[in-house]
């Protein structure tokens, strides 16, 4: 098939129903054909978002732009953006074929053509054969291939797809999601998929928007966010982390978190507003154990403390360990002895391995970074 | 065993006590068809001999023709009007903001919930200065406000059941919103407009108070025909005028349990 992907851009959208703010200023830029995934809790906005994109409801105040077409204020039915829902929305009345040939008989596409382009798309979503059969003849996942069928065959603009997975037990959901990276592929078209499940979300997209409290935290690929989170809610919404928030120092060109006790190396990269109140995120695959007395060489975090508990999941292990009342995650291979809980342990990680985020916590005005002392 | 002893004259006693209750709402009304096939000039029973001779009365004699075709030619414009004015309130209804739905219902239904006479009343009162009595007009007017209730709340059953966000479906897909009316929500709830349809049909057919104030000697409706009659003449016409009114809406109701056995057997197999 053509590839016919189409651009859409987002410029400070807001929505507010009543005193209430579903939406805060949304700007994002998506590529033609990209996989893009809005991810967040659910009232963060992306549903609102897709909503608005979809004509749904219309925003406050903003722009959206698709193929640099403004399409504020143009009615749903004109804007050739398909839509596949969490609850299928088939029509009961109608056959399957019937369902995906609806968007093409609204379009005056001749019947012939119109039975031809539908049986191509029923194939492309592996339901070939399934056109006479009636949607309540048929189970969850086979009505939500059918809903994106019908959501892509008159070649749309965009495809939305609203947590099209939400209502399927987990082998289905998986089984699917390969299958709607497939049809991406085929296909060629700019989808927009909305989820809360962040694996979900790193299994399927090109870039992630994580929404929060209305806004985007952070747009990047899965790795990005996953490695390099800008915020502690990106860092705790994508994995479990490890976080120590304190003050941001700089000592002789290396920047440190200071938490009172301690002080721990942190990662150059972003260039740190002195005195600042930010945290330290670590991924438990980056944590290591080690010998007490080995040798670590330089930019490495080193911390003591008790193995409190191990869980072992088959391809690796997950220690829990207690630092100074503080609980680390640490997971490591699952081969090799064991260790025990109430064994002592010493942890290190790289200070590169971690990032350096805000916490969304008030911070002073910003400063140059001086040296401390 | 002892159960079932004592199961079994139980159930023969409630058996015997439904046909009797059967029997005492249904007879004084059937007794009606075997008086309009009497033989003799009154109100005898049992008839001491049989004719169709007041079938022939009824469908000649031009009063009693006059007042069954307007009553047909009323009901059936009512049937339209109040199946297209009620179904399109119940839409209204589900997609407005619910304070002001619950008072807008309450409003819509009113006609069903006041007393009948009053109603009457009011109706006559302002029908004689608009001089709508004794019309057509009128008649169609007063019918329609009294079927409306009863469609609203047929259709806003069917419409309970309907997922109102099947309509954005349609509108992603690219139908408007009178195409998602045709394409979607109507043939949906078209169960629910089809039995609104019918008993506005004899909401209409069947009234009498409302019809009795505004009837005249130049137009009357037959319910009302067969009141003047009783109260003046008393010949089997009436027997027949009634049996065939009883005829009408019997196979009205029928005609519309037959469909819904027909839908339910259709959506059994499909």
């Amino acid at each position: 098939m053509a590839e016919h992907g189409v651009g859409l851009s987002l410029k400070g959208l807001t929505k507010a129903y009543g005193p209430s703010v579903a939406l805060d200023g949304v700007d994002l830029e998506i590529a033609p054909g990209e996989f893009m995934t809005f991810l967040g809790p659910s009232g963060s906005g992306k549903t609102t978002t897709l909503n608005l994109i979809a004509g749904f409801v219309e925003p406050d105040t903003g722009s959206i732009d698709v193929g640099g077409a403004p399409i504020v204020g143009v009615p749903p039915h004109k804007r050739d953006i398909g839509v596949v829902f969490q609850q299928y929305l088939l029509f009961p009345h109608m056959k399957v074929g019937a369902n995906v040939a609806f968007p093409l008989r609204r379009r005056g596409v001749a019947k012939r053509e119109a039975q031809r382009r539908v049986m191509e798309m029923l194939e492309v979503v592996g339901l070939e054969g399934m056109a006479q059969r009636y949607p309540r003849q048929l189970s969850g996942g086979q009505q939500q291939r059918v809903a994106l069928a019908r959501a892509l065959v008159f070649n749309p603009k965009l495809l939305l797809l609203d947590e099209p997975l939400g209502a399927l037990d987990r082998r289905l959901r998986e089984s699917l999601q390969l299958e709607i990276r497939r049809i991406h592929r085929e296909v060629g078209v700019t989808f927009i998929f909305v989820t809360h499940d962040q694996e979900e979300a790193l299994a399927m997209s090109d870039r992630i928007a994580v929404f929060n409290k209305g806004a985007i935290e952070q747009v990047g690929t899965g790795e990005t966010l996953y490695q390099r989170p800008d915020t502690l809610f990106v860092a705790r919404f994508l994995g479990d982390s490890n976080v120590i928030e304190g003050e941001v120092r700089v000592d002789g060109g290396q920047t440190y978190l200071v938490d009172g006790r301690n002080r721990f190396m942190a990662p150059n990269v972003n260039v740190p507003v002195l005195d600042a109140h930010m945290a330290v995120v670590v991924r438990p695959e980056c944590v290591r154990l080690v010998a007490g007395a080995q040798e670590l060489g330089p930019g490495v975090n080193r911390v003591a403390g008790a193995i409190t508990e191990v869980t072992f999941f088959g391809s690796r292990r997950r220690l829990s360990v207690d630092v100074d009342g503080r609980a680390f995650l640490v997971d490591e291979s699952g081969l090799g002895p064991a260790p025990r809980p109430g064994d002592a342990a010493v942890l290190a990680w790289r200070a590169e391995d971690a990032s350096l985020v805000c916490t969304g916590a008030p911070t002073g005005a910003p400063r140059s970074a001086v040296p401390v002392g | 065993m002892t159960t079932n002893a004592w199961r079994r004259p139980s159930r023969l006693i409630l058996a015997a006590y439904c046909t009797l209750v059967g029997l005492f709402v249904l007879v004084p009304t059937l007794i009606v068809v075997p008086l309009s096939f009497s033989s003799v000039r009154s109100l005898q029973f049992p008839p001491p001999g049989w004719s169709t001779k007041w079938y022939e009365e009824f469908f000649t004699n031009p009063e009693w023709r006059d007042a069954a075709l307007t009553s047909l030619r009323v009901a059936g414009v009512v049937t339209v009007l109040a199946t297209a004015l009620g179904t399109m309130a119940a839409i209204a209804l589900v997609n407005s903001h619910r304070r002001w739905s619950a008072a807008a219902r309450a409003f819509l239904v009113a006609p069903m919930i006041v007393p009948g006479v009053v109603i009457a009343v009011g109706i006559y009162y302002v029908f004689l200065r608009w001089q709508l009595t004794e019309t057509f007009l009128g008649f169609v007017m007063a019918h329609t406000v009294l079927a409306i209730p009863i469609v609203v709340i047929t259709v806003g059953a069917s419409l309970q059941s309907f997922d109102l966000q099947l309509v954005r479906a349609a509108q992603s897909l690219g139908a408007g919103p009178l195409t998602t009316f045709r394409t979607v929500t109507f043939p949906l709830i078209l169960p629910g407009v089809l039995a609104g349809a019918l008993f506005a049909f004899l909401t209409s057919f069947d009234e009498s108070i409302v019809s009795l104030f505004l009837s005249g000697s130049t137009m009357r409706t037959l319910p009302i025909e067969i009141f003047q009659s009783v109260t003046t003449s008393l010949d089997p016409t009436i027997a027949a005028a009634s049996t065939v009114l009883l005829g009408l809406t019997t196979m009205t109701l029928l005609a519309f349990g037959f469909l819904s056995y027909l839908r339910n057997k259709a959506e059994a197999h499909g």
